[in-house]
Order: C-alpha cells, then structure tokens, then sequence
C-alpha cells in the first residue's frame, strides 16, 4: 500500500484526476464528507489530504511514501526527500514586485517582505544585495503599498492581483510547478511500486505536453 | 546476533551486539574528548552535517567545540600511514543543530574508521560490517553503495565550470531528472552527453542489471574503472551473502572536496531516514596532511527509537506480595527461584497503583499464584516465558 500526501484544494484535484487516469483512482475520494484519508485496497494507494505546505513534512517523515507538492515549498523548506518528477501542473513563477514607481536607493539594505524568506535571501545573496526580510503570511502585495517595504518576493500565476494593486514585476527568477516527491527510506523498500507510479505519471504528463503541443500549433 | 536484553532499547541493544561484531574484526575502540578545538570544524564546515557548531571559551582563551562529529576528530589524531594501518570503533555524544527544533540536541552515534592503505580488501570488510551490522536488526534491510569516481569522472570530462557541475550534481543527488534535463539543454552540451547524464538519477537498482546500464553509458577509462571496482567489490558481498539487501545508485555524491570512491548508505525497515552512511573519505586526510587513505561509517543510534517494536504491557512479569511476619529467608530464596526462571520480580507489601504486571503472587510463609493477567502470556513480557514452562 503506498500512502499518498495530496495537497487540499485545486492542485490536489488537479494531480488527483491525474493519478486516477493513470489507474490510481479512489472513488471514496469525492464523497462529501470531513474524512482525510482515503483507500482503494485494489489498486494499492491510500491518500492523505493535507495542508500544501505540510506536504513535504508528511514524505519527509515518512508519514506517507510520496506526495505531490509546489517546487516553491520544496526551494523553501529543503525537504531531505528525492524529487522524481515535473507534474508541469499549477504552473506560475517567483517574482521580485515593487510599486509602479518604485526606485531602488542603493545606499541602503532592500526591504523584501515575503513568505518564502529563505528563497528571498539566496535570490538576493546570489545578487550581492544586502537585503532586510520582513516576513508576513499573506496580504503580501500590502506591504510596498503601504511602505512597509520597498518590494516583494511572492509567486505570481496571472499577474492579475500584481496589477490591480499597482505593482509591478521587477524580476521573474523562479519558476514554479508541482513535484512528485518520495521518501529515501520508501524508495528503497517500496521501489516497485513507486517507479511504476512516477513513471505512470511521466508518461501522462509527457502526453498531455504533446496534446498541448498540437492544439498551439 | 540477534541479542535480546531485557530493559534495553534499541540504541543501548545494537551498541552492545555491534561492539562485539567490530572487535570480532579486530577494531579497538577509540575513545575521544567531549570537546575540541573549534578551529577544526571551522575548516571543515563542509564535511559536517550543519555548519552550526556549539562553542564556547575555555579557561586558556581557546575557543572550543562541543564535537558535532567524531571522523574529524580521529583522522586528525590517527598515527596512520600507508605502511600502518589503524582499524578503531567508536560510541560517542556529538551536539548537533536538530533542525525540526532548531535547537542543539546531543545524540550518539556509533561508527567504525579504518585508516591507511585502503585497498579493495580493507573496502569489502567495511561494506561488509556494514551490511552485517545492518541485518543484526532483524528487519528488512538495504546497503546501497555506489563509486563517485563514476559520475566525478563523468562531470570532469565535461566543458562545464564548477558552479554547473555543482547543479548538476545537487539535482543528480535528488533524483530530480526534469529539472536536470532543463539545466543541461541550457549548458550547450552535445546531446549525447546529455542523455547520459540525465540517466544517473535512474541508474539504481540490484548490482548485476544496474552495472550493465552504467557499462553502456561509461564513456572515459576513469568511469570504466570505477564501475569495475563496484562489480568486484559486490562480487565479495553476494559471496559472503549479502548480495539480497544489496542496491547500487550512482545518484550518491557526496561532497567532492572530502570524499571520494566507494560511498555507502544503510536503511532498515520501518525507519524513517538512512540508518547508516559512510564512504571514503581520502580527501580529507589529504586537507588534514595525512599520507593515508580512509574509509568508515556511522550509525545513527537515535534514528533507532523508531523501529516498530512489541510494544510491552506490563512493568515487570510479577509481583509478590508479601506478609512482612513471615519467613523472609524463604521468601527470598522462592523470588530468586522465581527470577531464576527468566521472570522479572518486583516484591512490595502492597501493590502499587501504577504498577503493571502479568503474574501476582502472595507469599504466606509460601509462594501462591493469584491472578494471570496474561492472556497471550508470551507476548506480555519481552524475553519472558509461558507459565506452564516456568511451573509456577
């Protein structure tokens, strides 16, 4: 039985009708109801629907065998856990964002406020900027408009919300995608089973590039 | 070698049953001081786990070390040459950055170092204590292994400056196939060297079929040699037995700057994380000045605690109460008798409350049964033994 960390929300339904097209599906899933976990004895998969960003926490811990979790989360937090595929689903990027009329002073420190503070440093790091972090959990495009800082660092998918708070992009310098992660330990004790379902998995999402491919052109 | 003590956990049960193991090779224990001198973990950050170190000023003004690592410590002391060789054992605390807490927590850990001329004959013996030490846990168990000089070798032959070659080999190490396909499209390789590339995350599995896929991609002499080395070295592993709890995974790369060659990982059943790790390490003798070669392991005695384990019901097997007039010589000789028997006696003379046991007994100038709490009796008490055998 291989236990599966899904991210609640739209992802998890996205990689979850994913997995269910590629012979992992359990019906019980969509019952309404406050269950979290989820079987299909026949198929061998139990899923656990977690918070998104306690995902890799689960894997890491062994908790469950694989998960389905944002690159973000993963550049953030650096789970100890092997990253076997590209899901290519929930695709947005990392993104420096400043108010439209913002001007860097370099005389003195950046302030970047975020939630991906360790994303922030080494991006800034890399730059040689000195930077101070200001760490907020949400509402991030306030904090320039209201001079608590002079830009974020925060994921943007459309660019909508960036816009109509009148920001705008400085930088886009991460991109972003969901993860098929798995355990070290149940790598080595359940491989079988979890190569079949990455690969499984890998030719879906290689499918469904090619379909994309076609409809572009 | 599945030694049952009654009362140890697992970390204090595998300590004592690995140190007969390690001296029945001929390894001595090596004993070191709790502290040392911070200047050489600050030289070395890069070996260690965590750079956090805890430190503090001794009385003479040098600044010192809580030792976060035990390797260090040895290789810098070790008299090791290349004509002498000095195989040791260790168990020692060393303070490490918990990074769930963010705090130091003291841990133990055990490992064995053999310095000198490191041959193939000396790796075989470490792979092999390491696979012995891992089976001695009666779980399932895999020591996956794998030669650096494969995919270093590899990356040298590659146009790429260090800063690439250390992606590369951060997403090698996580498995982490797409994103390296993405990162070498964009270094202008030839597509053939990228293709074998990309294949090292997924070069794993059981020895024979794995060798057979990295012979087709090894391009160089020093690629060609090193998958030799690991085809000899598991050939002395399946002849001694070892070869069912055997993986190879070229996705291993441990820090280039210390180790080198053969690098080895131990797992076990119901763990959440590697229970062993070791490898060569000539590099660092090398950074220590030492004209020696050396490799070992360490076992992360902490990582132990989680293995499933039967979960014990009771205390003690039974308890014996007794009437303080009565014969207390006799008493004592039937407890003993008793214990003598494989039981564990606690006597009081009235239970205590929070006390669980599997047998009571009273003793009246004679030892009577008086309760049997124990429905499935040998599963109630570790090491203990059914009532009928015991004869009570």
């Amino acid at each position: 039985m291989l236990n599966i960390a899904l991210p609640k929300g739209r992802l998890g339904d996205q990689v979850y009708e994913l997995l269910a097209s590629v012979g992992y599906d359990c019906k019980s899933i969509y019952e309404e109801n406050r269950k979290l976990v989820f079987e299909n004895r026949e198929n061998g998969v139990r899923y656990l629907l977690v918070k998104p960003s306690d995902v890799a926490i689960y894997v890491e811990h062994h908790a469950a065998d694989v998960g389905i979790v944002g690159k973000d989360i993963l550049m953030e937090s650096r789970p100890d856990v092997y990253e076997l595929l590209d899901l290519g689903l929930g695709r947005c990027r990392m993104c420096v964002a400043a108010r439209e009329d913002y001007m860097e002073d370099r005389e003195r420190p950046v302030r970047v406020a975020t939630k991906f503070t360790n994303i922030a440093k080494e991006h800034y790091a890399g730059l040689g900027r000195e930077i101070d972090i200001i760490k907020l959990n949400g509402s991030i495009e306030l904090a320039p408009i209201l001079g608590l800082s002079d830009v974020i660092v925060d994921i943007v998918e459309s660019g909508n919300t960036i816009r109509e708070n009148h920001l705008r992009i400085l930088e886009e310098f991460l991109p972003i995608s969901a993860r098929f992660i798995a355990n070290k330990s149940s790598f080595e004790f359940k491989n079988g089973a979890i190569t079949q379902m990455a690969q499984r998995l890998g030719e879906a999402v290689a499918r469904r590039e090619e379909e994309k491919k076609k409809k572009e052109e | 070698m599945n030694t049952e003590i009654r009362g140890l956990g697992q970390a204090e049960a595998a300590t004592l049953r690995l140190r007969s193991l390690y001296e029945s090779y001929g390894y001595r224990r090596y004993r070191m001081s709790r502290f040392e001198e911070y200047g050489l973990y600050a030289a070395n950050k890069s070996f260690l786990l965590s750079e956090n170190v805890l430190t503090f000023t001794d009385l003479d003004g040098r600044l010192m070390a809580l030792k976060p690592d035990v390797t260090l410590g040895i290789a810098k002391n070790t008299k090791a040459g290349r004509e002498r060789c000095e195989k040791v054992y260790y168990i020692e605390s060393v303070c490490r950055e918990d990074r769930e807490s963010h705090t130091y927590k003291e841990i133990s850990q055990m490992g064995l170092e053999c310095m000198g001329a490191v041959d193939d004959c000396v790796t075989a013996e470490v792979l092999a204590l390491a696979a012995r030490s891992l089976a001695s846990f009666g779980t399932d168990s895999v020591l996956k292994i794998s030669n650096m000089d494969f995919v270093v070798g590899m990356l040298e032959a590659l146009p790429v400056d260090a800063a690439a070659r250390e992606q590369i080999l951060a997403l090698i190490r996580r498995k982490n196939q797409s994103d390296l396909k993405r990162l070498l499209a964009g270094l202008g390789l030839s597509g053939e060297d990228q293709e074998r590339i990309s294949q090292i995350p997924s070069l794993y599995g059981a020895p024979r079929g794995t060798l057979e896929r990295a012979a087709a991609i090894a391009a160089t002499p020093a690629m060609k040699a090193a998958a030799d080395r690991l085809a000899r070295l598991c050939g002395v592993l399946e002849a001694l037995g070892y070869g069912g709890q055997l993986r190879l995974d070229f996705s291993m790369v441990n820090d280039i700057e210390y180790y080198n060659g053969i690098i080895f990982q131990g797992f076990l059943e119901g763990l959440p994380r590697l229970a062993l790790s070791g490898g060569q390490y000539d590099g660092m003798m090398a950074k220590l000045g030492k004209d020696a070669d050396a490799i070992g392991f360490a076992i992360y005695l902490k990582e132990l605690d989680w293995l499933p384990k039967k979960e014990a019901r009771f205390d003690v097997d039974a308890l014996v109460l007794y009437d303080p007039q009565s014969d207390l010589a006799r008493l004592c000789r039937d407890v003993d008798s008793l214990r003598r028997q494989g039981l564990s006696v606690r006597v009081e003379k009235s239970a205590p409350p929070d006390l669980r046991y599997c047998y009571l007994y009273r003793f009246d100038g004679r030892l009577s049964l008086e309760e049997d709490r124990g429905n499935e009796t040998a599963g109630g008490f570790a090491g203990g033994r059914r009532e009928e055998e015991i004869g009570c």
